[in-house]
């Protein structure tokens, strides 16, 4: 249910920058020229990455194999490697004298991205739960926090594709058809 | 490592290639930046199925639960797709 709500917010989040991208083609264009693509590129691939290393670690728990652990801490070092680099992000903006304030892409810009960023925060509390604290002894309440976590980290990856795809690559382009 | 995960891997590995295709420079042999756009919408979507079959396991779920999430994803990239090319707005 978190899960499906979360999906169908975002969705609203993707639905509203695409409505205001249409209606200041311009400035949308130019403002996403002014993002880090190469950082963009980068936060997409880590995250990619780090569903792989979540999902496969899930599998060993739901299959009482051994070897999960290291899976779930590379996956964690995935989100901080993800949130280091947003926030390197951030502070180049911000340095350049670019807020929310500054036009309506950089508030949806900065809106969007932070909310994403919070709950890349939050999968991370799940993943270092589940690397640290957690027994490691096979349960079905073990079975089913690694699920639960994993489900979240795979929705904190799927929300930003799109996220990168709006923002990075689409985000300014004139393109009508 | 055995065959599901050698599975997850083959997955990723086709994330990774579809994201660095869409990337700037990836879709030039397309020509017109219009169809580049609603390009790099599709395969975002084609990457967030991906995701949600194939590490949310979702592929292995019931009907029940599978439908909502592929009319989600279409539903998402009609909506998108109609805004940017400004038939909704």
């Amino acid at each position: 249910m978190l899960i499906g709500g979360e999906m169908l917010v975002f969705s609203l989040f993707f639905l509203l920058f695409a409505y205001y991208r249409s209606q200041q083609v311009e400035v949308f264009a130019q403002s996403h020229q002014m993002l880090d693509h190469g950082i963009g590129l980068a936060n997409t691939l880590v995250l990619l990455t780090s569903s792989l290393f979540v999902a496969l670690g899930v599998r060993r728990v739901r299959e009482g194999r051994p070897g999960e652990v290291p899976f779930f801490r590379a996956g964690l070092a995935c989100g901080a490697i993800f949130a280091a680099l947003k926030a390197v992000e951030y502070g180049a903006k911000f340095s350049h004298g670019i807020t929310p304030l500054t036009n309506d892409f950089f508030m949806y810009y900065f809106a969007f991205t932070g909310i994403h960023l919070v709950h890349v925060l939050i999968g991370s509390g799940g993943l270092a739960y589940l690397s640290f604290v957690a027994s490691r002894a096979p349960s079905p309440g073990r079975t089913m926090l690694a699920e639960c976590a994993g489900l979240f980290w795979h929705l904190v990856d799927l929300l930003w594709i799109m996220l990168f795809a709006l923002f990075y690559l689409a985000g300014g382009t004139h393109g009508q058809g | 490592m055995d065959k599901g995960d050698r599975g997850l891997l083959g997955w990723w590995a086709a994330l990774v290639l579809l994201t660095l295709l869409s990337f700037e420079g990836g879709l030039q042999w397309l020509g017109q930046a219009g169809a580049g756009t609603a390009l790099v919408l599709v395969i975002a979507l084609v990457k967030i199925r991906t995701v949600i079959l194939h590490f949310m396991d979702v592929r292995e779920a019931p009907w029940a639960l599978r439908a909502p999430l592929e009319t989600w994803v279409v539903a998402l990239g009609a909506g998108l797709l109609a805004l940017w090319y400004g038939h909704l707005a």
